[in-house]
């Protein structure tokens, strides 16, 4: 048999034993041309063991050693040990052949050489690893196995490698001196230490097929899960490697594939590099596995997690892992219900109080409280369970909860303040329960107590306006001031009358007093005293009439216009009336008349009015008094904090404190520096005494249907692209050379013009050029109007376009009306009223237009177009409460299917970015912010030049 | 003129510039940044002449050196002189036997966190005593150039780039020193010698071929470095870039 042996430092080395089988070609040949001039020391089977014994042997330099081994032959007559080089040199030849090779520089007698190498990696590790394993006895006498491979590998990848080169005609020179080496054999002058240090840093380069590392961080094993035992556990980061695809396996450090230990190795080394506090911690003798101690842990979390997945470390948290914030509860007990009729508690009303600490869902004891007051870490064993809290802020909660007693007493007005204070609660307040008549006001829970629906009302209530009214009752009972938010729309007018009504006794009794109706409002159980209603002038007589038609019993007075009476006149008639409506102007110049008077109520309508505390109709109406005060608005929150502020002053005087104090405290966290926490607290302080309820929330109105809103973006195209540039250019000239209100004029045309481009080249140019061009779309926008209409229609339903460039509209309706073969009425400023009525009517026909463009100032108003349940805003206002009252034509009670409202930008222009800050101004208002108009004009020169350039991602393909 | 054996080598011939030799990072004053790297300078500067040692110094900066490889026990290296022909310069350390194995060994064992400490590539101070040289018996140099000094400027130069290697990877004390991470992870258990009946592996079962899909192994590397590679051995950007065709033209040919 023939035996091959590989020798590092020798080589293939093909030596015989006793049994003279005849060899397949071509080792035969080679055996019978070539001499055994070699001895080498080979292990023999005797009949006493195994002995060394010195064999001739012939040796093949390393091109013709591949040459033999590669050319497939049959295996008779070989040894198992040659047929393994054989089988190792062919999986060499499949990495080759793969392209798994590199070319690597070295030195050799004196001068520096060119060779291809495997380029290695964790799937070549792996196959050298296993046929280290298999590794014949004999050849194992060489050296340590992977040793003995690495030498072949190594000797025989370059022979390999060009066997297969000049096979296949590979070209065997290159101008370029490394290559040309290569691809030659020939020495590289130019070769150096630098080069064969990058060309490892270029080898090392590859990690595409390693393994991950892996740490996950195991809970303490526990025998006795008591709390209190949570500062000597150590947690157990196990180390693990995860090969691509497969789960992570640990690495134990015993009986593993010792190249996964070495890669394990290395790779925690990176980690440790990456975050060194893992230094500092014990190791398990067993494996790799790091053992942490809780101050580690919470560390490791909150700092190391971030540098170790930045180095490209997965770390795995248990999963029974919660980071909690610790929060507040107040538990407010107050006497029983008031039940007496006419008597009012107030915000002086004494109530008693306990405050408690909670993490996540956990109340804690006070026990609890003490020990994790006292801890000093942020990770805590609570009731078996590990939670991670920031211990500092854990200890200043606990230590509030401390101070304030439990069960302590002090009045309603002192608790709200205690929220609001210069020394608020130190951690979110999430949650009040109360008991008693304070339960309804401050236990969100809590359902005010219903009331029967007025004798005195000629209208229905819809649910939601029958909770607005045991709202307002309760409120009224309770002699708290109250403002009542709901949007527009949804009838806090009625709800008001209501109110008014339910107060009214009994019409049975109302009848024996309206005799005495004199002095009667002073009586037992009789008409409270009159109402004061302040509401702008514009809507005086909607008062009036709405009064007219729902309680038509009430005694309505007006009081305006210069007839207005004064004095005793006035007194008298006051005296004789349950409502007084009077404007905001007359409020400021008659405010000593009606100081005079006593009122069971003061109602502020459209209450934005005194938004400013300072006005003269601010003070007015704050200094009129009133058992009972009602703010009305249907916007507060669009404006600033300080206007909600002015108003719930009004309401409940005091309250929020002084206007400067609440500046500092609310307004400027919340505004400037979007402080949660503060806006939670103003929430918590302020829910209690307002209601508002929007028409958007399902939860409220079912009879309204979900309306869908979404801004949708349009690619310039190249011709709107470079108008757009031309534009912005020109303007940034413009405002170069200009100041002041030219300046401004400069900046407003300019947006408009931008406008104008990102609609249609031809909107801007005005010169009457088509829509399409040779079939094309000139504006992106238009396109994209294309397919939705396309996708309406095909629908069965109707959409209403709207734009405010008259220009525009009568640029798109006829191409709509020949695209979609339907007629598409324009309805705008300039159409007379029959044939906008027309237009109206004829839409909301089922066979009628599919699509209706409007101008937005026109079709903002008194139109009712719910057909449509598609609204598209061509262009933007940019001013939301503009566009959604034009949204509101279609989405409106009665509307019953779903409106999906599309608002057109394109992108990487003025329109997107201001569409941005809109979107962001929305999230604002929700906060309760906004801030005002015309502040494009107020930017710098670099500001506007962000806001108004042309972005790269403008135009599409 | 003097003996032979007194010559001092360093007036004998202008040593020859080497292109993209080893760069020293030391520019002035002392080799060794780190206290295992300077403590290696220590060890070889309490045995040599400081002439030599100097001469070594300005051998190290002028990049004289001009390849090296750390290997178990020795650190092997060619260095250009004055001849047309680097010499040939090998420092040596003496490596561990078995029983100074098991004292490391146990002596990393013995403190919590020092295994771990390690093997993040960091080498602790408390191991110098064990680890360092600590007698002349424990170092050799040895030069093919004529200077008989011990060391003379090359190998000096050799042991002072060393220490600058060990300032970057402590842990190549371990490989000087024929010591190897896996051991100190695993201690000195040595797998009991393999018996087996089939020595000539005629019996065997070869694991499969690996089945590897075609993709040219540059394809996963950074190219930047490669770029690199190629330009620092090329005249220009047209040859690099002809290089790089030709390279990639070559890994074509492989997959025909």
């Amino acid at each position: 048999m023939l035996h091959g042996l590989w020798s590092p430092g020798a080589g293939l080395l093909l030596w015989r034993d006793g049994n003279q089988a005849t060899l397949p070609d071509p080792y035969a040949r080679v055996v019978e041309s070539r001499r055994f001039r070699h001895r080498v020391d080979v292990p023999v089977r005797t009949t006493t063991g195994v002995r060394s014994e010195q064999a001739p042997a012939l040796a093949l330099a390393p091109g013709a050693a591949a040459d033999l081994l590669l050319t497939p032959s049959p295996t008779h007559g070989l040894a198992g040990d040659l047929r393994y080089l054989r089988h190792a040199v062919r999986g060499v030849d499949r990495w080759v052949a793969a392209g798994r090779i590199v070319p690597d520089v070295y030195r050799a007698e004196g001068q520096w050489w060119t060779r291809w190498r495997l380029v290695g990696g964790e799937r070549q590790r792996a196959w050298a690893a296993e046929l280290a394993a298999a590794m014949p006895a004999v050849q194992r006498s060489q050296g340590a196995p992977s040793a003995v491979l690495d030498d072949l590998v190594t000797e025989l990848a370059d022979p390999i490698a060009r066997r297969r080169l000049v096979d296949r005609g590979a070209p065997d020179r290159s101008t370029h001196p490394l290559v040309g080496s290569l691809l030659a054999q020939t020495p590289l002058d130019e070769g150096s230490h630098a080069v064969v240090r990058t060309l490892e840093r270029w080898r090392s380069s590859l990690t595409v097929d390693e393994p991950e590392l892996v740490l996950r961080l195991l809970e303490p094993l526990d025998e006795d899960q008591s709390d209190e035992t949570d500062t000597a556990a150590f947690w157990r980061l196990e180390v693990c490697l995860r090969p691509e695809g497969e789960a992570p396996q640990p690495v134990p450090l015993r009986g593993a594939d010792p190249d996964r230990l070495r890669l394990g190795v290395r790779k925690l080394g990176e980690a440790m590099a990456a975050y060194p506090r893992l230094r500092e911690v014990p190791t398990d003798p067993q494996s790799l596995d790091l053992l942490l101690p809780t101050a580690v842990v919470v560390d490791l979390v909150g700092h190391g997690a971030l540098a170790l997945r930045a180095s490209g470390v997965n770390l795995l948290l248990p999963r029974a892992w919660s980071v909690v914030a610790p929060s507040l509860r107040l538990r407010v007990s107050s006497s029983p219900a008031v039940t007496v009729e006419g008597s009012t508690v107030g915000m002086n009303e004494l109530v008693s109080y306990d405050w408690q600490l909670a993490l996540g869902d956990m109340v804690l004891t006070d026990l609890e409280m003490q020990r994790l007051a006292r801890s000093k870490s942020d990770l805590v064993r609570l009731r078996g369970h590990w939670v991670q809290a920031d211990h500092t802020v854990l200890a200043r909660a606990a230590r509030y909860v401390a101070e304030h007693d439990a069960g302590a007493e002090t009045s309603l007005g002192s608790l709200l303040a205690e929220l609001t204070s210069a020394h608020p609660p130190p951690v979110a307040v999430d949650e009040i329960t109360a008991t008693g008549w304070a339960r309804s006001l401050l236990d969100p829970a809590a359902e005010p107590v219903e009331v029967p629906l007025p004798a005195g009302l000629y209208a229905d209530l819809r649910p939601y306006q029958q909770r607005g009214l045991d709202w307002l009752a309760t409120m009224s009972r309770l002699g708290l001031g109250a403002v009542l938010a709901d949007d527009m729309g949804l009838g806090k007018t009625l709800q008001v009358l209501a109110l008014l009504a339910h107060e009214v006794p009994d019409p049975v009794d109302d009848t024996v007093d309206a005799v005495e109706s004199m002095d009667s409002s002073t009586t037992h159980g009789s008409r409270p005293a009159p109402t004061l209603l302040v509401a702008p002038m514009s809507v005086v007589g909607n008062w009036q009439r709405e009064a007219q038609r729902f309680t038509p019993d009430l005694r309505v007075h007006v009081h305006h216009g210069a007839t207005r009476l004064s004095g005793d006149a006035f007194a008298e008639q006051v005296a004789r009336t349950d409502l007084v409506v009077t404007t905001y102007s007359l409020v400021a110049r008659d405010v000593g008349l009606l100081r005079e008077q006593a009122w069971d109520r003061i109602v502020l309508d459209e209450a934005q009015h005194i938004k400013n505390a300072a006005t003269a109709q601010s003070r007015a109406a704050r200094s009129i008094p009133a058992r009972h005060r009602l703010a009305l608005t249907g916007t507060p929150v669009e404006n600033r904090l300080e206007e909600l502020r002015s108003i719930l002053d009004f309401a409940n005087p005091r309250m929020l404190g002084s206007a400067q104090a609440f500046r500092a405290r609310f307004a400027i966290p919340i505004e400037r520096e979007h402080d949660e926490t503060a806006a939670a607290r103003l929430r918590t302080a302020t829910a209690p005494f307002l209601l508002r309820r929007v028409k958007t929330d399902p939860a409220v109105i079912a009879d309204l249907p979900e309306k869908f809103e979404m801004t949708v973006r349009a690619n310039l195209t190249a011709e709107q692209a470079s108008l757009y540039q031309a534009v912005v250019d020109e303007m940034m000239r413009q405002i170069s050379e200009a100041e002041g209100m030219s300046r401004k004029g400069a900046v407003l045309a300019a947006l408009t013009r931008l406008k104008q481009v990102c609609n249609h080249p031809a909107h801007f140019l005005r010169d009457g050029s088509s829509v399409l061009r040779r079939g094309q779309h000139r504006s992106g926008k238009l396109n994209l109007v294309d397919d939705v209409l396309d996708s309406v229609l095909a629908d069965g339903e109707k959409a209403l376009l709207f734009t405010q460039f008259r220009e525009f509209g009568d640029l798109v309706a006829p191409y709509l009306a020949e695209r979609f073969g339907v007629s598409v009425p324009f309805l705008h400023g300039g159409v007379s009223k029959t044939r906008r009525d027309g237009m109206v009517t004829g839409f909301a026909e089922p066979d009628g237009p599919p699509i209706m463009l409007l101008s937005l100032k026109a079709g903002g108003t008194g139109l009712n177009l719910t057909a449509a349940n598609h609204v598209v805003h061509l262009d933007r206002w940019w001013n939301p409460a503009v566009e959604n009252q034009a949204t509101d034509r279609a989405f409106r009670i009665g509307q019953r299917r779903d409106v999906q409202v599309r608002k057109l930008v394109c992108v990487g222009t003025v329109e997107e970015r201001i569409d941005a800050m809109l979107t962001g101004k929305q999230e604002l208002a929700d906060l309760a912010v906004g801030t005002g108009e015309n502040w494009v004009t107020e930017l710098s020169t670099d500001e506007l030049r962000d806001l108004l350039r042309l972005g790269d991602d403008a135009v599409g393909e | 003129m003097t003996p032979p054996q007194l010559r001092d080598f360093s007036q004998f011939g202008k040593r020859r510039p080497v292109r993209g030799g080893i760069e020293a990072r030391s520019r002035r004053g002392a080799f060794g940044g780190t206290w295992w790297g300077r403590s290696l300078v220590e060890s070889v500067d309490r045995l040599a002449d400081a002439g030599r040692m100097s001469r070594g110094r300005t051998y190290a900066r002028q990049g004289q050196v001009v390849d090296m490889h750390l290997l178990r026990g020795e650190v092997r290296a060619e260095v250009q002189g004055s001849q047309p022909s680097p010499f040939e310069s090998v420092f040596s350390l003496r490596t561990f036997d078995d029983d100074r194995t098991a004292e490391l060994v146990d002596a990393i064992r013995a403190t919590p966190g020092m295994l771990a400490e390690i093997v993040s590539g960091s080498l602790p101070q408390e191991l110098g005593p064990l680890l360092l040289p600590q007698t002349a018996s424990e170092l050799d140099f040895d030069c093919t150039c004529p200077d008989p000094g011990w060391p003379c400027k090359h190998v000096a130069a050799v042991a002072l780039l060393t220490a600058e290697e060990i300032d970057e990877r402590p842990l190549g004390i371990l490989t000087l020193r024929g010591v190897d991470l896996d051991t100190l992870i695993a201690g000195v258990e040595r797998e009991p010698a393999e018996v087996t009946d089939d020595l000539y592996g005629d019996h065997l079962d070869l694991p499969d071929l690996p089945t590897v899909e075609f993709r040219p192994a540059p394809d996963d590397l950074d190219p930047l470095l490669l770029r690199k590679a190629l330009r620092e051995t090329a005249a220009d950007e047209r040859e690099v870039a002809a290089g790089l065709r030709d390279l990639t033209a070559a890994y074509r040919r492989l997959a025909d």
